[in-house]
């Protein structure tokens, strides 16, 4: 799993978010965190030829549309099996995924 | 013939101060000469009483003083007269240093370091150190006495010094320890670099009130 640095911590007093370089004086016994967060990847969620789909299961929306989503994490997308779209019947075929989750 | 009349030798400060020339005795005494006699006395630069060690100051004749130093003093007879041979005790100085400087030292010499007395001969100094002690914002604990350059044992901040000679004592400090405590949050085994290396989680230690740079990786990788 990918971790981005957030911010540093000093003696319990927080340090401007993303300045992954600190200098202070030390007078006493100090701890220093360093806080990181996983990282955030970007899920696109399109369907062709039409737009407009439905979709459903973790990240629902409807095409085209995105999502944030953890990195590494888990995502379940469920398409109808067919949709109805300016009078124009259209039936599932397939999922297409460019690349993996995290890539 | 003319008259004798009384020479009285003595001293001051100690006695029992062999005087040679004209009239030679053990102070303090008396001789007799005739009026007019011209009488050569000279004092001894230093003498040693019971172990200390007096250093000549002055000769004194008939109350009036003679230059510094000058051993050898003439008295003219006229009638009883007095010749003083003045001595004081022979100091030592004693230099008291501190690293870094600016140690106020209590005892029997006391002063802020750097600083120097002059002591009596023989006589104990005693010098006593703080523990601990701040100058500016940074904190100093005691480290050792060295006197005349020998370490004296760690952590005793009381000395006693026989001044049988000048020396000097240098009370050493060193600065107060601090502990950093570096982590990371939610993951460890982060690379920090900068002054205290490490890789999450990790302690390290610095001198207090020293400045700490630390950077942290942009990015990490759990195999979590």
């Amino acid at each position: 799993m990918n971790y981005d640095f957030l911010r540093w911590t000093i003696g319990g007093q927080d340090q401007p978010l993303g300045q992954a370089s600190v200098q202070f004086a030390i007078n006493a016994n100090t701890t220093a965190a360093a806080a990181y967060e996983i990282r955030k990847q970007t899920l696109t969620v399109r369907s062709a030829p039409a737009q407009g789909a439905e979709i459903t299961g973790d990240k629902p929306g409807t095409t085209d549309y995105t999502a944030q989503c953890s990195d590494q994490q888990a995502v379940s997308l469920i398409a109808p099996v067919a949709m109805i779209v300016a009078g124009t019947h259209y039936t599932f075929v397939r999922w297409r995924r460019s690349g993996r989750m995290g890539d | 013939m003319p008259p004798k009349y009384d020479l009285s030798v003595s001293s001051t400060g100690t006695t029992g101060v062999s005087i040679t020339g004209d009239a030679p005795g053990t102070t303090d005494y008396v001789a007799r000469f005739f009026s007019g006699t011209v009488v050569n006395l000279t004092a001894p630069a230093t003498v040693v009483t019971e172990s200390l060690h007096y250093n000549f100051v002055r000769w004194a004749v008939d109350g009036e003083d003679r230059p510094l130093g000058q051993l050898g003093v003439q008295v003219t007879m006229t009638t009883g007269n007095t010749a003083v041979a003045a001595y004081q005790m022979r100091k030592y100085t004693l230099s008291v240093q501190s690293t870094p400087p600016g140690v106020s030292i209590t005892g029997t010499a006391p002063g802020t370091a750097p600083y120097s007395a002059d002591m009596d001969d023989q006589t104990t100094a005693s010098l006593t150190a703080p523990g601990t002690m701040a100058i500016g914002q940074s904190d100093y604990v005691f480290l050792r006495w060295k006197v005349d350059g020998a370490d004296r044992p760690l952590g005793q901040t009381i000395i006693m010094i026989i001044m049988d000679a000048a020396h000097t004592a240098s009370a050493v400090y060193e600065p107060a320890k601090r502990t950093l405590t570096v982590q990371s949050t939610p993951v460890a085994g982060v690379n920090v670099s900068g002054d205290k290396p490490g890789t999450t989680n990790y302690t390290a230690t610095c001198d207090d009130n020293q400045t700490i740079s630390l950077v942290a990786v942009a990015s990490t990788t759990s195999g979590a």
